[in-house]
């Protein structure tokens, strides 16, 4: 059973440099002033009708040549890079709900094509700081222990089909995670999936 | 510990810098005006104790307390008594405070001046004082050096040769400092910055002040595109502000932290912190930072030539500017000897506004010309005016030139004779640069035959130096048709280049030398060329005939798009489109047809060019994204109502596109479809996740004018490969263009596809070009 920590939206806070950057307004730093009541707009609907929560699981490690967890190997390098040394792995998985999936949808049917895509937008990004909210918790948590980077499947040769590997792990289809039985994509699509090691600090 | 140890240690692991000293000083009590340098000699323990705290902190690598030490930057204040001391001092304190448990690298920072015009500095002032400095540093024993905080390009560049020409072992990082627009002060960007040091013998690349990290992440990542080069980036506390007189920096150890994983998936290898952090801020960033190992990255190739605040890649046709020549124009050579600068410099600025992109730059008889006068052009003609193709004979010449040069040049030329290619390619490992290789060896090439053992010569001979190849362009040598040159072993020359993958430059008014009436014959040879792949040539490009033919060719030719119908940014449609008035558009729109304009008129004639002024203002980057979209979803409704009015009337060009099955993700797909629709287009859009069959069924249901297909995931790829045959088996012959984050060109040819779309704007340009092919 996977630890469940839900984030109250209201304290997930994205630097609008940040947002400004994934809509496409390059090196502008900042929401130009005529799309400045449609960001409000969309990012206070955002905060209203997403559920952000993780999913939290620690796993023993046996390192041979690859990283094992529960007696599957991890045959990524990147992962032998990137978590090597370590004692325990969390497997982690944040996200924003499916009512954030529907409203970014609804607006596309309406044909308001503008603001489906600053939905979308600042909701990939707000899963990101809301799992860089969860990390920081944990990195806390868990001192002693040094953690290493955050990675995610996708990343480099880390497949995506270790999508399936955590959601069932996570028993995410409980908590509504699921993800495409084809593609590996996760469902609601603003989830975030990923792995973080812990070793003794140096 | 010299450069080769830790470029092994950093394709391990992403090393920490330390902190801000300049801005902890003053919290100790250092007065405003007085440079902290002095601190090094007056009070090294205050020094010594913040190197401490940074190493505590968990610094991997301390920086010496040098950044104004050059000569020239004490002398304002009366130091440069004092400056060995000061330097050797800065050196010694940070190897006690680090007591072996982290490298020493020397700190450079800019002089304080520009280069002319900017300024009153100049490259041979800029590279006497870093070699002082640096000379003192070496003999402390630094593990490497840290060139920090640089506005300008050129300064940048004396800072590098001063070091490596001192050692070729030591570790070197060089930093330009960016505003918020991402432009240096003299105008170089990102992208420039990697392609001009790309070539050079530094080992890493980065940036520093200015900025905050949320500010200078997009400009990072700009810069983490286009190099191979090992990557470190210093950001600010971020922006500074004013409070109560006092400068206060933002930006607090835990949220300056929380941007590492940024910069770590941009590529990072180095990381810190410059104004405003402080030991706690590298703390922070040592706890998230952990100890990892960096992310690959897969820069990409770019062959360009660059000037201070312009880049020229070579994918339209490039024009180089030929008359900066003094060959039979008296008055310039005059010029040349009396070394009138203005009169260059006119001559560059009426090339430029007549289109040349490039400005080619021969001295004539070398030895008569002052070094200076030549260095003069070179350094400072590059920042009012375009790239320079250096067309210099004197290897000394090449040599001082080449130097001096702010930025990335072409060299003009060698020929395939090894000590020539050998003597430049030296020059350009050291200098950086494209060089231009000729196809004739010793003697002038009487045919075809000639020309190709020439290229393979060359080429070889490059292999043998371990010289990159994407470092060179090739020149099929035309002769002068009065010396019995023959004009189709040039042409066959241009194919054979083209067809081995290398770019071709020609100079093309040697076909008519001696001639009469020499513009026709240019006119006449350059269209032949361009027909046969020509990527630049050296031509003039005030001969206006030549130009206008030139462009007239490039068109027919696909190379160019056709030149629309100029739509003025004060054009009141444009105004309304871009502002998202929606009901005003249609007001005007149905205005227009009830006093009599055909729809069809109006879509033609007012709305798409309009539309296809908005493509291009966004592939220039004058509008954004958002701004795109906006326009779409504001024309759409205007289209949708001429559109009821035109039903029955033909015209109505239909586009599918869907999401490929299992993948669900379509704000992409969704942008396409909306900006395709306000080009006039009908788009049937199928939606996401969408089965093949279900596609292969509308192409044959709608007969399309093309079918887009999205897929964002290397796991979904692979479904346009099989929709691809799936057509092919059903001989259902429909463009396909395909877009999506985890394609590119290459894999986009390989399923099967016929365009490669990079958005939506180039999804429009694709559905023109297929109507055109279609004779539509």
């Amino acid at each position: 059973m996977p630890r469940v920590v839900e984030i109250d939206p209201m304290t997930v806070k994205v630097p609008e440099r940040v947002i400004s950057a994934r809509l496409g307004f390059k090196g502008v730093g900042r929401i130009p002033e005529e799309f400045r009541n449609i960001f409000e707009k969309a990012w206070k609907e955002i905060t209203k009708i997403s559920t952000p929560f993780a999913l939290l699981e620690d796993e023993e490690c046996v390192w041979n040549e690859y990283l094992k967890i529960r007696g599957i190997e991890l045959k990524s390098d990147l992962v032998r890079r990137h978590l090597k040394n370590c004692e325990i792995v969390t497997l982690m998985a944040v996200t924003l709900g499916e009512s954030v999936d529907r409203r970014i949808e609804k607006a596309h049917e309406d044909g308001d094509e503008l603001f489906s895509y600053f939905l979308d937008g600042i909701a990939s990004e707000f899963v990101e700081y809301a799992a860089r909210k969860i990390e920081k918790v944990l990195r806390k948590d868990k001192e002693p222990l040094a953690g290493g980077a955050r990675i995610s499947p996708g990343y480099g040769d880390f497949p995506l089909k270790v999508n399936k590997w955590i959601v069932e792990i996570l028993d995410g289809e409980r908590f509504g995670i699921k993800y495409h039985p084809e593609s590996f994509m996760l469902i609601p699509r603003k989830t975030i999936t990923s792995i973080m090691g812990w070793r003794r600090s140096e | 510990m010299n450069r080769w140890e830790l470029r092994r240690i950093l394709e391990e692991r992403v090393l920490l810098l330390d902190g801000a000293y300049g801005t902890e000083f003053m919290k100790a009590g250092l007065e405003g005006g007085i440079p902290p340098e002095i601190l090094n000699v007056e009070k090294p323990k205050m020094v010594l104790d913040l190197q401490k705290k940074y190493v505590m902190a968990g610094a991997d690598i301390l920086i010496t307390n040098t950044f104004g030490a050059v000569p020239a930057k004490l002398a304002k204040h009366g130091l440069e008594g004092s400056f060995e001391d000061i330097v050797r001092n800065a050196v010694r304190i940070a190897k006690n405070a680090s007591h072996g448990k982290a490298l020493v690298f020397g700190d450079l920072g800019p002089s304080g001046d520009l280069p002319e015009p900017m300024g009153n500095g100049n490259f041979d002032i800029f590279y006497e004082n870093f070699r002082k400095v640096a000379e003192i540093m070496l003999e402390e024993g630094v593990d490497g050096f840290i060139l920090e905080t640089f506005s300008d390009i050129l300064e940048l560049k004396a800072a590098v040769y001063a070091v490596r020409d001192l050692s070729e072992d030591v570790f070197v990082i060089a930093h330009l400092t960016f505003d918020e627009r991402g432009r240096t002060l003299t105008g170089t960007d990102p992208k420039n910055f990697a392609l001009t040091f790309e070539d050079l013998d530094v080992d890493a690349l980065g940036m520093n002040c200015t900025l905050g990290p949320e500010e200078m992440l997009p400009i990072f990542q700009e810069l983490s595109k286009y190099t191979s080069k090992f990557l470190s980036v210093e950001p600010n506390a971020g922006m500074p502000q004013i409070v109560s007189g006092k400068t206060i920096y933002p930006v607090g150890p835990e949220e300056f932290a929380t941007h590492v994983d940024s910069f770590w998936e941009s590529g990072v290898n180095i990381l810190g912190g410059c104004c405003g952090t402080t030991p706690k801020h590298i703390s922070l960033l040592r706890r998230t930072l952990g100890r990892r190992s960096p992310v690959e990255r897969a820069p990409k190739k770019v062959f360009a030539v660059t000037s201070p605040s312009n880049l020229v890649d070579f994918e339209d046709f490039v024009v180089v500017g030929e008359r900066i020549n003094p060959a039979g124009r008296k008055k310039l050579w005059k010029a040349m000897l009396n070394e009138d600068m203005p009169i260059v410099e006119k001559e560059a600025k009426e090339q430029v506004e007549s289109g040349a992109r490039i400005l080619d730059v021969n001295f004539g008889v070398e030895r008569s010309i002052s070094l200076n006068f030549a260095k003069k052009v070179v350094e400072r003609l590059p920042y009012t005016s375009v790239p320079l193709s250096l067309d210099v004979q004197s290897v000394d010449l090449i040599e001082e030139l080449m130097r001096v040069y702010p930025g990335r040049p072409l060299l003009n030329s060698s020929r395939a004779v090894p000590g020539e290619i050998e003597e430049r390619v030296r020059i350009l490992k050291k200098y950086g640069g494209i060089l231009v290789i000729l196809a004739m060896e010793e003697h002038v090439p009487e045919d075809f035959d000639d020309r190709k053992r020439a290229v393979e010569k060359a080429l070889k001979i490059l292999e043998d130096l371990n010289f990159d190849t994407n470092r060179i362009i090739i020149d099929p040598v035309v002769l002068s048709l009065g010396a019995g040159g023959k004009v189709d072993d040039t042409l066959k020359t241009i194919e054979y280049v083209k067809n081995l993958g290398f770019k071709t430059i020609l100079g093309l008014s040697n076909i008519s030398f001696g001639f009469p009436n020499r513009s026709s014959y240019n006119t006449a040879f350059l269209v032949m060329a361009i027909e046969r792949g020509l990527d630049s040539a050296i031509m003039n490009p005030l001969d206006d005939a030549l130009m206008k033919t030139m462009e007239a060719s490039l068109v027919i030719l696909g190379r160019k798009e056709l030149p629309k119908k100029k739509v003025k940014t004060e054009d009141e449609i444009l105004d309304i489109i871009l502002s998202g008035k929606t009901e005003k558009l249609l007001e005007i729109v149905k205005n227009m047809v009830n006093n009599g304009t055909t729809p069809m008129d109006v879509v033609e004639k007012h709305l798409r060019p309009v539309m296809e002024e908005i493509g291009r203002l966004y592939d220039k980057g004058k509008i954004f994204l958002p701004q795109l979209i906006m326009a779409s979803q504001t024309a759409i409704p205007s289209f949708e109502f001429l559109e009821s009015k035109m039903v029955g009337q033909g015209g109505d060009k239909v586009f599918v596109i869907a999401t490929v099955k299992g993948d669900v993700h379509d704000i992409g797909k969704n942008i396409v479809a909306s900006v395709v629709k306000s080009s006039g287009y009908r788009v049937v859009d199928l939606g996401k996740d969408v089965p093949n069959e279900k596609i292969i069924e509308a192409v044959e249901k709608y007969e399309p004018v093309a079918l887009g297909l999205s897929a964002m995931m290397t796991t979904t790829v692979l479904r346009i490969g099989e929709i691809v045959e799936e057509l092919k088996k059903r001989n259902l012959r429909v463009p396909v263009i395909v877009g999506g984050a985890s394609l590119n060109k290459n894999l986009s040819k390989e399923l099967g596809a016929d365009f490669y779309a990079r958005n939506a704007t180039d999804v429009v340009k694709y559905l023109k070009e297929i109507e055109r092919r279609e004779g539509n």
